[in-house]
């Protein structure tokens, strides 16, 4: 503990010299930039400043780098609110309930309650990742496919408890991500599946150009600008900030979503979009009033928001207690690691404890830093609602095309994404919720290529998810949960039955 | 400090824009616009790194941006048919790599083709690969590897990045020259089949160096075996296949090419800028610190090495019996 | 009996999903040792299937097809339209034509927007967008094909 007390000084010391705040500030811009525009994801900015840092020490490069990261979790969660257009995958849950947050006027309330909620999961994930990274990094490591299949069948039955609506249209709406998630080229077997002889389809069709689509464009084609009538008052400084209920009802929300989402983020390769989703989840199940779900919830922004954030700090784990990337962004910061000469894994401690421990400061200085650039930046932000509708949805709809389009550099994305409108907006019609599709989307690939490789390995055998202890576990868990579902099904529908049987014949008297 | 520079090379480009507007690119001026180097992989993948590596020296020697275009997809398809369709004035480049020579059996019914379609302009690196397997298994050298496997057909699982990427062919190469069979069991990218080495649930991977390099080093996986002809500088004390598999030779090898038809001079210019780039000393630092070494050749030698591979590839797809529908 | 919103949504479902399960025929099933490409796809849209049917089964908690509102269909029509034109003609005439044309489509046609108004908006934000993209951002927008 001392040791570990006395790199955090040095580590510090390194982090709160002037040229590396610099960087770390610098990174922590372009990340929130980089996470408000729909489409572009710190992939692009990390990859795009990387030939930048090549005349800096590795100490200042990796800082920023790892700054557009987490940077963009907060530039993300922005767009979200403001105009339920999810700036990166991550930012989707957030799009439901804090954009309908905004729409009664609290928008400024939100953003706060997401910055600060992200800054708790990043300051938690950050102090984790110091004291408990090496025995977290072995356990993260005997995740193997049925492990994952596992996880993810937890996180479909989460989904459960997603539903505003009813259990069956939430799982249709997931059954149809799950088949647009198997769109593509089959990896296991070369086979094209849906393709339809479009080349660009090889690899499936990518969640941002559905999030955004279904999302944003679903929202502005079912508002006509004249329908939009609320006048966005010029925000006193007040009306800004979260009330005092606000405050309190975020503060378990987050402390969970912290939790969850450090949790998930530890497993190397995990889809991170997950823990945003299994917070909402978690959150509605156990909210004494889960019909404030989808009108507003400050639970539905809280949760979501630190678990996002606790998932991309806990995504660090394998990366640097292992020296594997748990996915393409973390792939590509040890990459720059390695360019400095700087190998990742577990001899970074020992051979560059400059590097590790300024790293890990700096993480949390980044958290600070981001906090104070996003708070005062909420009275801007809100301010740009105060635009015309008419004039707005115009330049979001040329943000998305341009975002999108930027990601692959091409069309076909664009496609996808206004096609995705249209499907979003005849899902509002039909009252689909378009969460579950995302989800689903999101899900498919790892899903089924872990189901394959499972049976793949035990020949056939169901058995080995129950063989084998963690996966035996977490079905467990998922079994569990159904069946408690299933008991208050049950009761609510009684409830519900004999609350309308009353107010029936209330009104008949 | 790069960033003031990149600043007056953009001003540098847009006064060249406006100058040559109205005439059509000569040798001479080459280049005066901006340059589009196509990457065939998302950002952050191993090529779009090194693109990035040499993409920088290459806009400072050439005196215009270097801009890296990403058109991830197809397996390298779309990337080269951006390029092929793109004006053969020097201003659109194509990362050529690997599977584009492998794509032309491996798509049969592709229109755009790395041989006919690309100019070969200069190479970059030519990657080796490693065996590597599980630690705890009993198998240190190549020979034994193959005893192993022929004592236990069909139990030997070999990880892969996918279907169809140099991981598995490497090992299908493998299998087709040694008469060994294996389990081909594929995962989404290498991190996962890495993953699936060290906790055995797969026996032996053949992995590209840079990205193994790292985890030998820490012992959690055990080299058996390079697959380049000779010995690499990042690991050398592990033998080469070739020593026990004669004519056993896998690299994953990155270069640059342009649309058929581009002058003759544009072409040498760029072979000869990107040559001086790979002779940068600390360009060869820090592609050794990504496990990787500047290859340079000429455009014919360029064009005569992506030829042979080409044929090899075709062999080892018609072996394993791999299409894409 | 009165047609329902989720009739029609259910009976979608399914019709689409059986469609697509006849046109996957080619993709192999797999046994459970070695499964092929068409497992996951077609247990889904057994499931897909399912969920529709019992959708419709219980279509009666649901609202008549006919009080669906579809107030907002002419405007949302015409919105997909321009971005549709505007995305065709995207990588064909590039960017800052394109969406001047997408803009100022939406702001003077659409939303009736003082005329000079809507087109000093149009290019301005485009012209804007496309300098910050090119020079700050460093990942260049579709140019126009004739500037070469």
């Amino acid at each position: 503990m001392e040791a570990t007390l006395d790199s955090l000084l040095l580590g510090f010391s390194v982090a709160f010299r002037p040229d590396v705040l610099l960087y770390a500030f610098l990174g922590c811009v372009v990340g929130t930039l980089v996470g408000m525009l729909p489409g572009i994801g710190p992939l692009a900015g990390i990859s795009i400043l990387l030939p930048v840092t090549f005349g800096l020490d590795a100490t200042k490069a990796i800082v920023m780098l790892a700054g557009i990261y987490y940077g963009s979790q907060y530039g993300g969660s922005t767009t979200s609110i403001l105009m339920r257009i999810p700036g990166e995958a991550a930012s989707v849950m957030t799009c439901i309930d804090g954009y309908a947050m905004a729409q009664k006027g609290r928008a400024g309330a939100a953003l706060c309650i997401a910055a600060v909620g992200s800054f708790i999961a990043g300051t938690f994930g950050v102090i984790a990742l110091t004291v408990i990274a090496p025995p977290l990094g072995a356990f993260a490591l005997r995740f193997g496919p049925p492990e994952y299949t596992a996880l993810l069948v937890v996180g479909l039955v989460f989904l459960a408890y997603m539903s505003s609506t009813s259990l069956a249209r939430t799982l249709l709406m997931a059954s149809f991500g799950l088949l647009l998630g198997c769109i593509g080229i089959d990896v296991m077997t070369g086979h094209f599946r849906y393709a339809f002889d479009i080349p660009e389809l090889g690899d499936g069709i990518g969640i941002v150009p559905v999030a955004v689509g279904l999302f944003g464009l679903g929202e502005i084609l079912s508002t006509p600008s004249h329908s939009v009538t609320t006048r966005v008052a010029a925000p006193r400084l007040a009306e800004l900030l979260p009330n005092r209920t606000e405050w309190r009802q975020s503060a378990m929300p987050i402390a969970r979503g912290t939790v969850l989402g450090f949790l998930v983020g530890i497993v190397p390769g995990s889809a991170h979009i997950i823990s945003s989703f299994l917070s909402y989840a978690l959150e509605k199940r156990i909210s004494r009033h889960p019909e404030q779900f989808g009108q507003g919830a400050v639970a539905g922004v809280a949760g979501p928001e630190s678990a996002n954030n606790a998932a991309s700090t806990g995504a660090f784990v394998p990366m640097l207690a292992l020296g594997l990337p748990t996915g393409p962004v973390t792939a590509v910061l040890m990459a720059a690691l390695l360019i400095h000469g700087v190998p990742p894994g577990p001899q970074l401690v020992t051979e560059h404890p400059q590097v590790f421990w300024g790293f890990i400061a700096s993480m949390y200085v980044g958290n600070l830093m981001l906090l104070a650039l996003n708070l005062p930046l909420v009275g801007l932000f809100v301010n740009v609602l105060r635009i015309p509708y008419a004039y707005l949805y115009p330049l979001i709809i040329m943000f998305c095309i341009i975002g999108v389009y930027e990601v692959n550099h091409s069309i076909v994305d664009v496609w996808i994404m206004l096609a995705m409108g249209v499907v979003g907006y005849l899902l509002r019609k039909f009252d689909f919720d378009p969460a579950p599709l995302v989800l689903g989307l999101v899900i498919a690939p790892t899903f089924e290529m872990s189901l394959r490789q499972s049976l793949i390995m035990s020949n056939g055998a169901w058995t080995i998810f129950f063989e084998r202890p963690i996966a035996g576990s977490l079905l467990a868990v998922s079994a569990g949960l159904l069946v408690l579902s299933l008991v208050s099904f049950l009761l609510k529908r009684k409830d519900w039955r004999d609350k309308l049987a009353e107010a029936s014949s209330a009104e008949s008297q | 400090m790069t960033i003031p520079r990149r600043g007056l090379l953009h001003l540098a480009a847009g006064g060249a824009v406006l100058a040559a507007l109205p005439r059509r690119s000569l040798a001479q001026s080459y280049p005066s616009r901006p340059i589009t180097l196509v990457v065939f992989v998302p950002p952050g993948g191993a090529p779009d790194i090194v693109a990035r590596l040499i993409g920088q020296p290459l806009s400072q020697r050439l005196g215009q941006p270097v801009v890296i275009e990403n058109r991830p997809d197809g397996g390298g398809n779309l990337a080269l048919q951006a390029v092929a369709r793109a004006p053969a004035d020097g201003t659109t480049l194509l990362l050529i790599a690997t599977p584009h020579a492998v794509n032309v059996t491996l798509y049969e019914k592709q229109n755009v083709n790395v041989l006919r379609d690309i100019v070969p302009v200069a190479s970059i690196d030519n990657d080796a690969f490693t065996v590597v397997v599980n630690p705890t298994l009993p198998v240190r050298t190549i020979a034994e590897l193959i005893a192993y496997a022929k004592s236990n057909p069909g139990k030997v699982n070999m990880g892969s990045s996918g279907s169809g990427n140099l991981s598995h062919l490497a090992g299908e190469l493998f299998k087709m020259m040694t008469g060994t069979e294996m389990v081909h069991v594929p995962y989404r990218g290498m991190p996962a089949a890495i993953t699936a080495l060290m906790t055995g649930d797969v026996h032996v991977v053949f992995d590209a160096l840079p990205s193994s390099v790292s985890h030998v080093r820490e012992g959690k996986v055990r080299a058996i075996g390079v697959t380049t002809g000779t010995r690499v500088k990042a690991l050398p004390d592990i033998p080469p296949v070739a020593e026990t598999v004669p004519g056993y030779v896998v690299t994953g090898w990155l270069g640059i090419g342009v649309p058929k038809g581009t002058p003759a001079d544009i072409v040498s210019k760029l072979s000869k800028e990107t040559n001086a780039v790979l002779a940068d000393p600390e360009v060869v630092t820090r592609l050794a610190n990504i496990g990787s070494e500047p290859f340079a050749t000429s455009p014919d030698g360029f064009g005569r090495f992506i030829a042979t591979e080409t044929d090899k590839w075709a062999k080892v797809v018609r072996f394993a019996n791999l299409k894409v529908e | 009996m009165i047609l329902r919103r989720d009739h029609v949504a259910g009976g979608a479902f399914v019709v689409a999903a059986a469609f697509l399960f006849a046109f996957s025929s080619d993709l192999p099933f797999g046994t459970l040792a070695s499964p092929g490409a068409g497992m996951m796809p077609k247990l889904v849209l057994v499931l897909l299937m399912a969920f529709g049917t019992l959708l419709a089964l219980r279509a009666g908690e649901s609202p008549p097809l006919a009080e669906i509102a579809w107030g907002d269909f002419r405007h949302a029509a015409t919105v997909m339209a321009v971005a549709a034109v505007a995305t065709g003609l995207y990588t064909v005439i590039g960017f800052v034509l394109s969406v001047s044309v997408l803009l100022f489509t939406l702001l003077c046609l659409v939303e009736r927007r003082p005329f000079w108004r809507a087109l000093i908006v149009s290019i301005g934000v485009t012209v804007g967008s496309y300098l910050l993209f090119n020079t700050l951002l460093k990942s260049p927008l579709p140019p126009m094909p004739f500037w070469s």
